[in-house]
């Protein structure tokens, strides 16, 4: 199999590495952490690797998680294996030589502890290319503004578990979206809507990590 | 709310049992105790302060759980993660990463409680507190919610594909735990329904593929059924979530009535035309609808339920998850005349 689609095969299944081992079929071979050195030395470069291999075989994942054919489990293994194959990336993405396709700050809002929903869309977004700026949970208004000034955001995420914390999102997107003209606010988590979400002014409501990273596309 | 209430525990049980009964009872799977504080007029301190919660708030029955503590060690307190008062996890937050259990190291380093442990004293005092006509619900849960949560979601996650035969030994152990309760209630005279609960879903589906909810949950939920039909008491399941997928394994576990039909996930009318000849629906009012929706609105949704669900019975009303502190005192009151006002069969 050409070596790239093998790679983002591994990214899909979860292989990180030659001794990721609960796939029986799979054992013995190279894992995405071997596949993505070889394809390095092979001379494909950084951002070739990240967008015919990588990113596909989280696509493929995201897609089925989206169609509900794989579940937040496989989500996490594949991110495991992306991020493992990433570690040979990174170098290239610090020198400039590799571009992520932008910048996402992203954090669960003021007073929610919650952060599973938030940390899987970190993980397709950053399989997806994106660069996360993940602020953790309870971000204040303060912290989101100092993360989206520091690293030149466009784009910023909060997610909330509970209708109480989601009300604090009224007031954080007011006083992003004024300080920064033209910063996108996407919102996500259990009790969201698009309706809240036009109620308060946001930019966009998603329900999957899937339907975010492909409206993200079309900027 | 009227002032009498007369609970009527054999029509509940006649709801959800899918038949029709008097009127459309009255169903909460939880209700913070501010809430109830506010409905006696004082802080809810005993049993008999819980009891007369119920009975004011116009309830068939009186919700009962063991006193357990499923860390006696205290084991992880200093982590992020957070315990209840009776020692069970914090279920409010869900732990990321690793939670307490990440080996087999730790899993035989994990002081469990052993079933003797499990204080039933409310169930034999509340004998007699009980009003005339009311009933009692034994509720308990979390097997698979606890065998999550003590390993972390992301660590649970992880173990799935690199050991599983550690999650398989300590959903064993938190099971049996379980179990044993649900064989009190099955055998207690002073239980009428049980009520297990065990979230497996969200509003954009299941929590995990089946066959993993097959292993760590089915399994446990077909053993309880089993109790439940062996002593004719029947069964209430709550998860929130869409649950189209595993419908049919809800149904063959024995379950009875579902709760609390997660308006984002589900539609009562599609649920009823579907399985409503099979379960008895309970809930589905929104609580974001109960925390920032009028009075005429929670109105509204109440006699909308009862049109769409309550027709020939099978169906009890309430809150879309539970009544957390944060609900508007007046909506809840507002359900709760609406029942009234819209639950009676001509």
């Amino acid at each position: 199999m050409e070596l790239l689609e093998r790679l983002a095969e591994c990214i899909e299944t979860g292989k990180a590495d030659e001794a990721t081992s609960f796939l029986p079929e799979q054992r013995g071979e190279k894992g995405a952490s071997e596949l993505t050195m070889e394809a390095l030395d092979l001379g494909f470069s950084p951002g070739e690797i990240l967008s015919e291999a990588l990113i596909i075989g989280m696509n493929r994942i995201g897609d089925k998680f989206s169609s509900g054919k794989a579940f937040i489990p496989n989500l996490l293994i594949s991110a495991k294996a992306m991020k493992a194959a990433m570690i040979h990336l990174e170098p290239f993405f610090k020198t400039g030589e590799a571009q992520y396709k932008g910048t996402f700050v992203l954090g669960t809002v003021q007073g929610d502890l919650h952060d599973i929903g938030k940390n899987i869309v970190k993980m397709v977004l950053q399989g997806s290319g994106w660069n996360v700026i993940d602020l953790g949970t309870s971000v204040s208004a303060d912290k989101f503004i100092k993360a989206v000034e520091e690293n030149d955001a466009k784009f910023m995420g909060m997610s909330a578990l509970l209708t109480t914390t989601m009300l604090n999102m009224d007031k954080i997107s007011s006083e992003l979206k004024s300080r920064f003209g033209d910063l996108k606010v996407f919102l996500g988590g259990a009790p969201l809507s698009q309706q809240y979400c036009d109620k308060i002014g946001a930019d966009g409501y998603f329900a999957d990590p899937r339907s975010l990273v492909k409206y993200l596309e079309t900027y | 709310m009227k002032d009498t209430n007369r609970p009527d525990i054999e029509n509940f049980v006649k709801t959800l049992w899918g038949k029709k009964g008097n009127f459309v009872p009255i169903c909460e799977l939880g209700v913070h105790p501010e809430i109830k504080g506010k409905i006696i007029g004082r802080p809810v301190q005993s049993l008999q302060d819980d009891v007369e919660f119920w009975y004011k708030a116009g309830y068939d029955y009186v919700k009962l759980q063991p006193i357990a503590d499923f860390n006696p060690m205290n084991i992880g307190t200093g982590s992020n993660l957070t315990f209840k008062e009776d020692g069970t996890l914090q279920r409010k937050w869900a732990s990321e990463s690793q939670g307490v259990i990440s080996s087999w190291e730790d899993l035989e380093k994990y002081k469990f409680p052993s079933k003797e442990d499990f204080n039933y004293s409310k169930f034999e005092k509340v004998r007699e507190l009980l009003p005339e006509g009311m009933g009692v619900i034994g509720q308990y849960g979390d097997i698979f919610t606890m065998t999550w949560e003590m390993m972390g979601f992301e660590g649970f996650s992880m173990a799935l594909f690199e050991n599983p035969e550690l999650i398989d030994e300590l959903n064993k152990r938190l099971g049996e735990l379980v179990l044993s309760m649900f064989e009190y209630f099955a055998q207690s005279d002073i239980v009428d329904i049980l009520w297990i609960s065990d979230d497996i879903a969200y509003t954009n589906g299941l929590l995990m593929g089946p066959d993993v909810l097959d292993r760590y949950f089915f399994s446990w939920l077909k053993k309880i059924g089993d109790l439940a039909k062996k002593y004719n008491k029947p069964l209430i399941y709550h998860t929130d979530g869409v649950l189209w997928d595993v419908f049919d394994r809800i149904v063959e576990c024995g379950v009875n009535a579902l709760h609390p039909i997660e308006p984002k996930a589900m539609d009562i009318k599609d649920v009823k035309e579907r399985y409503g000849d099979k379960l008895c629906l309970i809930g589905h009012v929104d609580v974001d609808l109960l925390c920032r929706g009028s009075k005429e609105d929670i109105r509204n949704k109440v006699r909308e339920n009862i049109e769409k669900a309550a027709f020939n019975g099978g169906y009890c009303i309430g809150s879309g998850n539970s009544i957390p502190e944060y609900v508007n005192f007046e909506n809840y009151i507002a359900l709760l005349e609406a029942s009234k006002e819209f639950g009676k069969y001509i």
